[in-house]
């Protein structure tokens, strides 16, 4: 199965990743068991595109980025990436020194803008300290291009001196843009990296992702579980559900034609900001099962409304269903799931809606 | 009991209606080494009863603190400085909350039998050396009934009523025995076990994931019908508060700035922050690929005194003159509507008529950014 398109080879590609944390337990702390977090997927990230990643809290987005970038190691799995300078390199098995020449194109930007930045350390040492790891810059050009950085994410570049304690929250997710942005990478894996802002803020960090992007011709891995968020930012979205990739597709399309239930019920549980629109959403019963003890078949068969005997037995691969559009159900051709239904009216009311009679 | 004071301008009692709680000019400081924070400053609001009034804002506008406020909770160094809060409970004479010792017996009859709340994080708010049915069963053993037997019996009653599987093995289950949406679901089955008239939800579902929020609004909604609850709720999402509310303050920096019903305020927000708060986020199946607008500047440091409107350094109509010296009130501005901005209301008060932007529509002085569709 190939999800690249097909005449350009994509930038990262993964095959059959996955990563399992042993569960300790026992006289000697003895391997009881193993939590699959990421179990198995197939994804390839595209030049110059955003692909969303998104499910519930524990299905394995964010350590399926950690471990595509090699801050964990893989149990097995493929991942290739496509360096435009020195070509094609698996990283599974690549070295230390291998590992940092391919760092200086792929870079992470955090979630907790409150804990991924060293509090000893001033927003300069921060900002460089990639380009002097790399022997990039030192001294005074060092200074140029941290404080060319920080002006580039909407900062100050008198703001090198100062420490991550005397910003906000918003302030420093732009720090920790400018540092993944350092070495001028190819793909920059963000990891929530918006969830713990305000909705004002996050709009800004936003707006700046997108300009950086279009400005330094990016490629965002966008890990996030605000589907309106990813939405917006999203070229191409994949939904994981407990380890596992069960649906890929471009943004649109997997919004309004969604192919696997679950798709569905997360799209359904998304509250519309539009009082005039209040359906109770489908239920979704059930929670999200445990990842060191999944349900046999379709991990999703338990909570699924179109569940069948098939899908207690037998796991579903993720397949093309449409040209593009991948999905990993046995019944993907036959249900007819429901997305968002046509362009929401914008809630300031400046589409047509009636006008409220007085003022 | 304290005699009604007339209602003061600017107050949801204005309306003429029938309010649970009026919260009128509440001031809460926070008297910290480096300074004091007004965290709430004259806030006003009412909820009326049987409706769910939601309040929403960006952190740190005051709105958990008012809600805190209203339970006599806020928690050194903060102390309520000023105002009233009217609650008007069935079975209970109106009181003004504000008359009563925080630790004394009067407050402590109202909190969990007349006024409930649930907290944002489950985990912090529900003690972890108790069982479930334990935690529950002490507010219905002070509140309604003094046989522990019965108390169980209720404490199980509404462990089910709130869509909890197997409520009789949860009893005797511990709070870290159970997953996020589950704590949630037994925090509001303890803060509705004395069925109270008004239910403070603070961030009820903010850190839950999207498919377990759905079900906690749910069971939220139909217990407010069996109940013939009033709810407050505190939320920044406002795909939420479409979802449950029947109105809605907005907060800013410690004040109200517009209350409206919901559908009022979603079509035709009347406060600049409240449309630009509205523009900044994200919406599915909107015309996409835009940017989004946003809301110039940051928040105000919380030690630092805004002159005037507490808006005015971000917003894109503010009159020069005006919006910098003089503070608007929060006034009519219709028989169901009330906000504070200049743009609706003459400094003596009056209405006013010129220079208000459409409804809906943002003025031309703020629009550069993004072309608005005309509105038929």
């Amino acid at each position: 199965m190939s999800q690249s398109k097909a005449n350009a080879t994509p930038l990262l590609q993964v095959r059959n990743l996955k990563k399992h944390f042993p569960i300790k337990g026992g006289l000697f702390g003895r391997t009881v068991g193993h939590v699959k977090a990421v179990d198995g997927i197939d994804l390839s990230v595209h030049d110059g595109e955003t692909l969303g990643l998104v499910g519930e809290s524990g299905c394995g987005k964010s350590t399926a980025g950690r471990t595509m970038i090699r801050l964990y190691e893989p149990t097995a799995g493929e991942i290739t990436f496509n360096d435009p300078q020195s070509g094609p390199m698996r990283l599974e098995r690549a070295g230390l020194a291998d590992l940092r020449r391919v760092w200086t194109n792929m870079q992470m930007i955090f979630q907790d803008p409150f804990s991924s930045l060293d509090p000893r350390m001033s927003v300069g040492r921060i900002i460089g300290e990639p380009l002097t790891v790399h022997g990039i810059a030192t001294g005074s050009e060092l200074r140029d291009r941290v404080g060319e950085l920080l002006r580039r994410v909407g900062l100050r570049p008198e703001h090198q001196s100062r420490y991550p304690h005397a910003f906000s929250g918003g302030q420093r997710q732009r720090i920790g843009i400018a540092r993944a942005l350092a070495l001028n990478p190819k793909l920059v894996i963000c990891d929530e990296p918006v969830s713990a802002l305000d909705v004002s803020v996050q709009a800004q960090v936003l707006n700046l992702l997108e300009d950086l992007q279009d400005e330094f011709n990016l490629t965002f891995l966008f890990i996030a579980h605000d589907l309106s968020v990813v939405e917006h930012i999203s070229d191409r979205v994949a939904v994981m559900y407990v380890g596992y990739v069960v649906e890929v597709a471009p943004t649109d399309e997997l919004f309004r034609n969604p192919l696997m239930p679950y798709t569905e019920a997360l799209i359904s549980a998304i509250p519309p900001p539009n009082p005039r629109r209040r359906g109770r959403p489908m239920k979704l019963a059930g929670e999200v099962p445990s990842p060191s003890n999944p349900p046999t078949g379709c991990y999703f068969h338990p909570r699924c409304a179109y569940a069948a005997d098939l899908c207690k037995v037998e796991r579903p691969p993720l397949r093309e269903v449409t040209p593009g559009h991948f999905a990993a159900c046995h019944f993907a051709e036959k249900l007819s799931l429901r997305g968002i239904d046509g362009p929401m009216p914008a809630i300031d009311g400046s589409t047509a809606v009636p006008a409220s009679p007085q003022a | 009991m304290v005699a009604m004071t007339s209602p003061a301008a600017g107050t949801a009692a204005d309306l003429d209606r029938d309010n649970v709680i009026d919260v009128r000019n509440l001031q809460v400081e926070f008297r910290t080494s480096l300074g004091v924070v007004r965290a709430v400053n004259g806030v006003s609001f009412g909820v009326a009863r049987g409706k769910t009034l939601g309040i929403v804002g960006e952190s740190g506008c005051g709105k958990s603190v008012t809600a805190f406020a209203i339970m006599q909770l806020v928690a050194n160094p903060g102390v309520i400085t000023g105002g009233e809060i009217v609650l008007r409970a069935r079975e209970k004479a109106p009181v003004n909350l504000l008359t009563y010792d925080p630790n004394g017996d009067d407050m402590r009859s109202v909190r969990g039998r007349h006024v409930g709340m649930i907290f944002q994080e489950p985990m912090t708010a529900l003690n972890p050396c108790y069982t479930i049915g334990n935690q529950i069963a002490e507010g219905i053993l002070l509140h309604r009934t003094s046989d522990p037997a019965k108390a169980d019996a209720m404490a199980l009653d509404i462990l089910t009523r709130v869509g909890l599987p197997s409520p009789s093995r949860l009893m005797t289950t511990y709070p870290h025995q159970l997953s996020g949406g589950m704590r949630q679901r037994a925090m509001i089955a303890l803060a509705l076990s004395c069925e109270p008239d008004l239910l403070l939800a603070d961030e009820p579902t903010t850190a839950l994931d999207v498919t377990t929020q759905a079900q906690i609004l749910d069971v939220m909604r139909e217990l407010q019908d069996d109940i013939g609850m009033s709810i407050m709720f505190v939320t920044h999402n406002l795909g939420v508060v479409a979802q449950m509310c029947d109105e809605v303050a907005v907060m800013y920096l410690g004040r109200v700035v517009e209350q409206a019903p919901v559908e009022e305020l979603f079509d035709s927000p009347r406060h600049p922050y409240t449309r630009a708060l509205m523009r900044s986020i994200p919406q599915l199946g909107a015309a996409r690929k835009g940017r989004l607008e946003v809301i110039q500047g940051s928040v105000p440091g919380q030690f630092t005194k805004v002159p005037g409107c507490a808006f005015h350094p971000r917003c894109p109509d503010m009159i020069p003159g005006l919006c910098d010296v003089q503070s608007p009130r929060l006034l009519a501005a219709n028989d169901d509507a009330l906000v504070s901005c200049f743009l609706h209301h003459e400094p003596d008060g009056s209405a006013r008529v010129s220079d208000v932007p459409t409804p809906g529509r943002v003025s031309p002085s703020s629009s550069s950014a993004i072309a608005t569709p005309p509105a038929s």
